[in-house]
């Protein structure tokens, strides 16, 4: 899929555990592992409204289009 | 089915469909019980007395007086099959509901055992239907040439039963669409 998650990088550079972010959203930890490696169909807007306000990040930094096949520049 | 947990009762609208239905689920699972015993108790209750099959058949214009055990117990064996079938709808009853009690409402589990529940149904009520000249015949195969009956009849019973089993049957289908529609809304997060 063409969209690529970077939630990991956001939480690595917040220093930040995946657990702590899914308590602070209010979603299973569980969710947050399958965000973070991508395999979800979606994103809600105030799941996402929610992790950008924690990690102070925009949408942006959290999830890159990259074309089928594209490496990262 | 995905790696996310289905639809649980942590949801509010589930939890209130829960309380509305719990009783129920819990109803219909020992009735279903006791409907496979009752059915079976009428069976062996029936074909166990010449007094009561006797009439029974001869109101609908079948002679079976002097019938033997053989003839008794082969008819037996007929009604015996239908009860499997039924025994095998209720048992996907019992898992439906329990699955419902469990949380399992929306998954595409709970369709599949609608679905078995409503074609084991359709089964046995059709089996009961093409197993009655059957049993005229077996009945009767102690009279002489010419005499056997083939007793062929449908009651209006019969029909409401196989429409409400068909309707349960596309109901199956709609659930199982709306199982991977709530299974796909599940991998939003």
């Amino acid at each position: 899929m063409p969209i690529i998650v970077n939630l990991d990088v956001m939480l690595a550079k917040r220093k930040m555990r995946s657990r702590d972010l899914a308590a602070q959203i209010g979603i299973a930890e569980q969710n947050v592992s399958l965000l973070k490696s991508g395999k979800v169909k979606g994103v809600r807007f105030d799941t996402l409204e929610k992790i950008c306000d924690i990690l102070q990040c925009q949408p942006g930094d959290i999830l890159e289009y990259r074309p089928d096949g594209k490496t990262t520049p | 089915m995905t790696d996310f947990a289905a639809l649980s009762f942590e949801d509010r609208r589930l939890d209130s469909l829960r309380r509305r239905i719990g009783w129920l689920c819990q109803a219909l699972r020992f009735a279903l019980v006791a409907y496979c015993l009752w059915v079976l108790f009428t069976i062996v209750r029936f074909w166990s007395d010449e007094a009561l099959i006797v009439p029974r058949f001869a109101s609908l214009k079948v002679d079976v007086e002097g019938m033997s055990h053989y003839q008794r117990l082969g008819a037996f064996g007929v009604s015996f099959v239908i009860w499997a079938f039924l025994v095998a709808a209720c048992y996907a009853g019992w898992r439906l509901f329990s699955g419902y009690l469990e949380g399992s409402i929306f998954t595409p589990d709970a369709a599949g055992w609608l679905r078995s529940l409503a074609l084991m149904g359709l089964i046995a009520a059709l089996v009961d239907i093409a197993a009655r000249p059957l049993m005229s015949l077996i009945l009767t195969a102690h009279k002489g040439a010419g005499a056997h009956m083939i007793s062929v009849y449908f009651r209006p019973e019969d029909l409401s039963t196989l429409m409400l089993l068909a309707t349960l049957l596309a109901l199956a289908h709609i659930q199982k669409t709306a199982a991977d529609i709530a299974d796909e809304h599940a991998q939003i997060v």
